[in-house]
């Protein structure tokens, strides 16, 4: 899936953040308009919890409004803030594990369950990947990253991110039935993995 | 091309990031093997039950955009000091080199050949206390 990393054109975004870069705060409000639910539907499955994805993405904003001249390509504007986004995801969780704090993450369940309804497999599946496991699907699948940008935004070889990809669906496979993805007019839909 | 090659790069083909000559021996395989298009098959469904599962289940939410109560911060400080740090090295190189005379091995004979004062012959009392703190160095001169 090719996701839209904004709505204007590239050179556009570019000159935005050069602005921002400059101080501009109305340039970078524009810049995280068009990257702010992505960022925060991110969070969600990442962090598994409504308030903490929103606290992440404000938090993200204000680190990546601070830091913003150390961005050297400005086409990388959005990976930039995710791996952002990411680090402060990864930092919210070593909190809560510190904390032994997880009396939200039902209530998240409770929610996605009324709203998704049969969705809920699918990600409740996601949920039981580690960190790293989830990140990657997260990216791959919910953003549409490529590899080379999932490798851009967390830091490692493609090699890794492709193992990541391959172990997350193998162990997505292991805890899922077929049948909870039905293809339409197709009669390998009730073969159990 | 073998099944334990082919199976890791399924998602990658699926995505369409395999290079042509990749993916062409892999369509190859999979024309061959049931048992690796039945896996491809069910990656695939599995890739689109993971997308249509986020894109249904978490609806766009109107958000606040962030109150920006920072200002962006200069380029970071790191690189400035290092480019002190070097620059401070170098002068002081440069006001410490000139005081530096180099090392010259020289025996005791050449010393006493090039010698001007012999330590046995001093005239002075004052001359000989400097010749005998700094040994037999022919650079002092005595008045």
């Amino acid at each position: 899936m090719k996701h839209n990393l904004f709505s204007e054109g590239k050179a556009e975004q570019e000159s935005l953040v050069v602005l921002a870069q400059e101080g501009d705060r109305q340039a970078f409000m524009r810049l995280f308009q068009g990257v702010q639910q992505s960022l925060y539907r991110a969070a969600c499955v990442i962090l598994q919890n409504d308030q903490d994805a929103y606290d992440a993405t404000q938090e993200a904003a204000l680190k990546a409004f601070r830091f913003l001249r150390s961005l050297r390509q400005p086409q990388f504007f959005k990976t930039w803030i995710t791996r952002i986004l990411i680090n402060e995801c990864r930092g919210i969780l070593r909190e809560k594990r510190k904390m032994s704090y997880y009396p939200d993450m039902n209530n998240w369940h409770i929610n996605l369950r009324e709203a998704a309804g049969a969705e809920i497999n699918v990600l409740e599946a996601v949920n039981h990947l580690t960190f790293n496991y989830r990140t990657v699907v997260v990216l791959r699948y919910l953003d549409g990253y490529s590899q080379k940008e999932i490798a851009r935004i967390l830091g490692c070889p493609i090699g890794t991110v492709k193992s990541r990809i391959n172990l997350a669906l193998r162990k997505l496979k292991e805890g899922l039935v077929v049948q909870d993805f039905p293809e339409p007019h197709s009669e390998e839909g009730h073969h159990a993995l | 091309m073998r099944c334990r090659i082919v199976r890791p790069n399924l998602e990658s083909y699926l995505a369409g990031e395999l290079p042509s000559l990749h993916a062409v021996d892999l369509q190859r395989h999979l024309d061959a093997c049931p048992a690796c298009r039945k896996e491809m098959e069910v990656t695939r469904r599995l890739v689109k039950g993971l997308r249509s599962s986020f894109q249904d289940a978490i609806p766009p939410r109107s958000l606040p955009l962030p109150n920006l109560t920072v200002q962006p911060q200069r380029l970071p400080w790191l690189p400035k000091v290092a480019s002190i740090t070097v620059l401070g090295l170098l002068l002081l190189g440069l006001i410490v080199a000139p005081s530096i005379q180099p090392y010259r091995h020289e025996t005791p004979a050449a010393l006493m050949q090039t010698s001007p004062i012999p330590a046995h012959q001093s005239q002075s009392r004052e001359a000989s206390e400097v010749i005998n703190r700094h040994g037999t160095d022919w650079r002092i001169s005595i008045n």
